[in-house]
């Protein structure tokens, strides 16, 4: 069984792989609020996907050193496994194959989104 | 880590970590904390407190729905996955499987039924409207710890007029049944004569016609639905007129309303309401105070003080005629049916059935719990494997509840199938109307039975097991359970013993059952056929009589008025030679001729009987013995005596017999002959042939009083009826004591095996070594004697007391001697030993290389 990752997913993992080494949630919710120019990004949306992603396989976690400044909770890191990097690569081409040849929908001057 | 984290405090609002902490998921709980303290903080630095807090519980908001479902996704994976390792636990025990689910299934099946029947029981009378605001009139007598629901005609209307807080009063008068008769048909019906008022007091619906006029005329009935449509169909009944039969005269009555049949569980019970004025109109004096057959009922204002009302009632009757002994109580309509007002009653039933039920329910869940602790030694690594594998203690608890669960949920639904298909044997049994119909009640109560199961068969299992050390079990591959065979041991002594009360308390009220009915009464009252006085009858007994014993299988008949199987007549009034003024005796009546004695078997100790030869017999008197006695003469032949208005002599006395329940000692008790007080007569038949004698009897009747309607019984069969309450609680008990010996025979069976399962490798260390096999059996055996021999000792003394309290109601009774004991003994004793001993014969001849290879 093969599911296709969604688009929450794949801009998860986008930002993960961005974020290299310090890839936990803090970090990926920051980038997250900054690239999508969305503020309702919560933490429990961030989450429950990768607790998803991390069942399947996709992403693997692990713990960091507990430190004094957050409450003595140790982060959480995340990279992406093999598995994980083929699927973003799978959607990566499916985009391309079917973007190509369809043309821009608004021109950008006529405002953004 | 938990103890690392206590080092630190988190910054976060206590309310907002709470609800944090409760939503996360398990796996990134407390990382996730962290990072909200992280944000959170980096908030409050750059934009302020507020920005920082409306960050957070927006956060908390928006996170609830996904948190949430979740949340809800896990635990429906963890369930599925215990109800997946139940199953399979269900399946690999298949042995203990079905033992738990009969056990639980029967056990299930008697309490419902017995919930059902209780319910039904308690629910009597209180379908009126204003049920808890009617009460039944009691009438004392004096000092003397004696009620009767029969008062004084006057009464109800007086109470009526002289306390404001009784709104409402009638009296509702029942005597025998009578013969109805409309055109060609004639049936036998139970009559009602009731005030007007008793249709405001209770709430029983007119199907047709005015409520406002329907008891007013003393020419009006009130026919039940079912009566109306035995005589007219679907024809209209409204202002036909039938002929109602007492004393031997046939009154006309018009139909002015149809009423809805009356519930089964309602005490007041009638197929046609006629007004009591009809009755006055028959020769008898509703005005009269000294009068006291007539039952009253009255309805109070909301909200009265009932106790208060009853002190001042209390001597309503003393008020009206000055020398009068007669007090006045209220006993409240719905505890009519279960107490009566001198205390006691049924409920002493309801409160036995109800533990019995429960006890037989504790049967099935000590089963169990005994067999999910014998199976602890596999059940154990499971746990340990969960708990290594991060299972917290609240849910291996959960897990264990989801197990009995399903146990009993699988129990409940064979049971309900089983309750549905025994359902109308039940009411046959218990002679009572019980409707299966899954309403909320049923439904609630079955939730409840079963909640309560699941509950008290998990607890223990849940418990214990769950506190295994998991590193303990792992390595000792489980075989920490010498503290559970020990409680395992306990709990079959407490089944047994609740499994031997159940056989000594069936023993015992089958034999207060045969003792009551095949008591010596003092006379015979086997091929006794009763009939009623009804119709032309009483006109024409004596040509009857005459044609009758033609017949030789007919040895005698006799005209009379006497209770036997019902309540008969009773009297203060009698006077006799030596009496004085304030003596009152309470004597029973019974208005005879002369066959009387010879037809029932009566035998005389002093004097003779009313014989035809003597026309001085109309005014002499027979009594029996007690009364004698209570009057305490020594020479009673010849003694003046009175009674109803008769002058007469005492012209013997009766060897006393028992014409009443043997609840009750024998009254003291007045024969004489009043030539129109009759209302049944008896015949004493032949043995052979009782059909034929029958059918004889039946065209003999129909030819010389064509108005008859032949109805006939058997005089034992109606003395039989006064114990129906006894024979339930006979068949009742019978059926729950061979249930709980089953289950506790199961349960012991279930142990059995375990243990020899347990001691599997003893045994073959014994016969390795030259244990004999009648040696191994016996110390098995002996291990399970010793709890049987324990739980003897605590049934005994508890089967004891109770047997002692339900015997107290009877003025004859059994001895409870030591054989009771020792029957239910020897019983509980000789099944566990099969039930042991087959085990451990079949342990014993085990080959020891199969047992011991694993070593």
């Amino acid at each position: 069984m093969k599911e296709l990752l969604t688009r929450t997913d794949e801009l998860l993992l986008l930002t993960i792989y961005r974020l290299k080494e310090d890839a936990y949630t803090v970090p990926i919710l920051e980038h997250l609020e900054e690239v999508s120019s969305r503020k309702n990004w919560t933490l429990a949306g961030i989450y429950i996907p990768l607790l998803k992603l991390e069942k399947n396989g996709i992403v693997e976690s692990y713990l960091g050193e507990p430190t004094s400044q957050r409450g003595g909770r140790s982060k959480r890191y995340y990279k992406i496994t093999n598995k994980g990097l083929r699927a973003l690569q799978e959607v990566k081409e499916l985009q391309k194959t079917m973007w190509d040849g369809i043309p821009d929908m608004i021109y950008s001057d006529e405002g953004d989104l | 880590m938990n103890k690392k984290n206590q080092n630190y405090d988190m910054k976060l609002p206590i309310v907002c970590s709470f609800i944090l902490s409760k939503i996360i998921p398990g796996p990134v709980n407390a990382t996730a904390m962290g990072d909200y303290e992280e944000v959170f903080l980096k908030k409050l630095k750059e934009k302020g407190r507020t920005a920082a807090d409306i960050w957070l519980w927006g956060q908390i908001l928006k996170s609830l729905g996904p948190y949430t479902l979740n949340l809800l996704i896990s635990s429906v994976e963890m369930l599925k996955n215990y109800l997946k390792i139940a199953f399979r636990n269900m399946v690999r025990n298949k042995a203990s499987s079905i033992i738990n689910l009969s056990g639980l299934t029967l056990g299930i099946v008697c309490t419902i039924l017995i919930l059902l029947w209780v319910n039904h029981e308690a629910s009597y009378n209180s379908f009126h409207n204003n049920s808890e605001n009617i009460y039944q009139v009691i009438i004392g007598f004096g000092d003397r710890d004696v009620y009767s629901d029969w008062g004084p005609g006057p009464l109800a209307p007086k109470l009526k007029e002289l306390y404001p807080e009784i709104i409402n009063a009638a009296r509702a008068y029942q005597w025998i049944d009578f013969p109805l008769m409309y055109e060609e048909k004639v049936y036998t019906v139970k009559p009602m004569f009731a005030d007007q008022s008793f249709l405001d007091i209770f709430s029983f619906p007119l199907l047709m016609g005015n409520k406002e006029t329907a008891l007013v005329a003393p020419t009006q009935i009130v026919l039940s639905e079912e009566t109306a449509i035995k005589y007219f169909g679907d024809k209209e009944p409204l202002g036909k007129t039938l002929q109602l039969e007492f004393w031997g005269r046939w009154y006309g009555f018009t139909v002015s309303a149809v009423i809805a049949n009356v519930p089964s569980n309602s005490d007041i019970k009638f197929d046609v309401l006629v007004p009591i004025r009809a009755w006055e109109n028959s020769g008898n004096d509703l005005e009269d105070w000294g009068s006291g057959m007539y039952p009253s009922y009255v309805m109070v204002a909301e909200n009265t003080d009932s106790a208060q009302l009853e002190d001042k009632i209390r001597n309503t009757i003393k008020n009206q005629v000055p020398e009068a002994i007669r007090t006045v109580h209220l006993h409240p309509l719905e505890k009519v049916h279960l107490y009566n007002y001198s205390g006691g009653g049924k409920i002493i039933y309801i409160y036995t059935f109800t533990i019995a039920g429960i006890m037989i329910l504790v049967l099935a869940c000590i089963n169990y719990v005994n067999l999910t602790v014998a199976q602890s030694v596999s059940r154990s690594k499971e746990i340990g494997m969960r708990k290594v594998a991060g299972a917290v203690r609240r849910q291996i608890i959960q897990q264990f509840f989801i197990d009995s669960a399903i146990f009993v949920f699988t129990a409940s639904v064979f049971a309900i199938i089983i309750i549905s298909s025994v359902h109308p044997e039940f009411n046959n049994l218990v002679e009572a109307d019980i409707v299966l119909n899954f309403s909320k009640d049923l439904i609630f109560t079955i939730a409840v039975v079963v909640i309560f199961t699941s509950i008290f068969a998990g607890i223990y299992p849940a418990l214990v097991l769950s506190s295994y050390r998991p590193a303990a079990i792992l390595r000792s591959g489980g075989k920490d359970g010498k503290g559970n065979i020990q409680l395992g041991r306990i709990l079959v002594t407490v089944q047994s013993a609740i499994s031997i009360i159940l056989i000594i308390s069936a023993i015992i009220v089958y034999s207060q059952l045969d003792l009551l009915l095949n008591r010596d009464l003092g006379f015979n009252n086997e091929n006794l056929i009763n009939l009623k006085l009804r119709g032309s009858l009483r006109k024409l007994y004596n040509p009857v009589r005459q044609e009758l014993l033609k017949n030789p299988d007919i040895l005698s008949t006799t005209m009379v008025h006497a209770g036997f199987a019902n309540n008969g007549s009773s009297t203060y009034s009698a006077e006799w030679e030596g009496k004085n003024d304030t003596e009152k005796l309470l004597m029973i009546v019974h208005s005879v001729d002369q066959d009387y004695k010879d037809t029932f078997g009566i035998e005389m100790v002093e004097g003779r009987f009313f014989s035809r030869e003597f026309s001085t017999d109309a005014s002499a008197f027979v009594l029996n013995e007690t009364a004698v006695h209570a009057i305490g003469w020594n020479n009673p032949i010849g003694k003046r005596f009175s009674y109803m208005g008769i002058e007469g002599v005492v012209i013997g006395v009766a060897k006393d017999f028992n014409f009443k329940s043997l609840h009750d000692e024998i009254d003291p008790l007045i024969m004489f002959m009043v030539p129109g007080w009759k209302t049944d007569i008896f015949l004493r038949v032949n043995s052979d042939n009782i059909s034929g004698t029958i059918n004889f009897l039946k065209t003999k009747v129909a030819e010389i009083v064509p108005d008859y309607p032949f109805e006939f019984s058997f005089l034992d069969e109606d003395i039989g009826k006064l114990y129906q309450t006894e024979k339930r609680a006979g068949v009742l008990i019978r059926y729950g004591s061979i249930i709980a010996v089953i289950i506790s025979c199961l349960g012991l069976l279930g142990l059995a095996s375990n243990t020899v399962i347990q001691k599997r490798k003893e045994i073959g260390i014994r016969k390795t070594l030259g244990g004999t096999i009648p040696g191994i059996v016996r110390m098995i055996t002996w291990d399970f004697t010793k709890w049987i021999i324990a739980s003897n000792i605590i049934a005994w003394p508890t089967a004891w007391i109770l047997a002692e309290t339900w015997l107290s109601n009877f003025a004859y009774k059994i001895e409870t001697g030591l054989a009771v004991f020792l029957i239910a003994g020897g019983i509980s004793f000789f099944i566990s030993l099969i039930t042991v001993g087959y085990h451990s014969l079949k342990a014993t001849f085990t080959n020891p290389v199969n047992s011991l290879r694993f070593e």
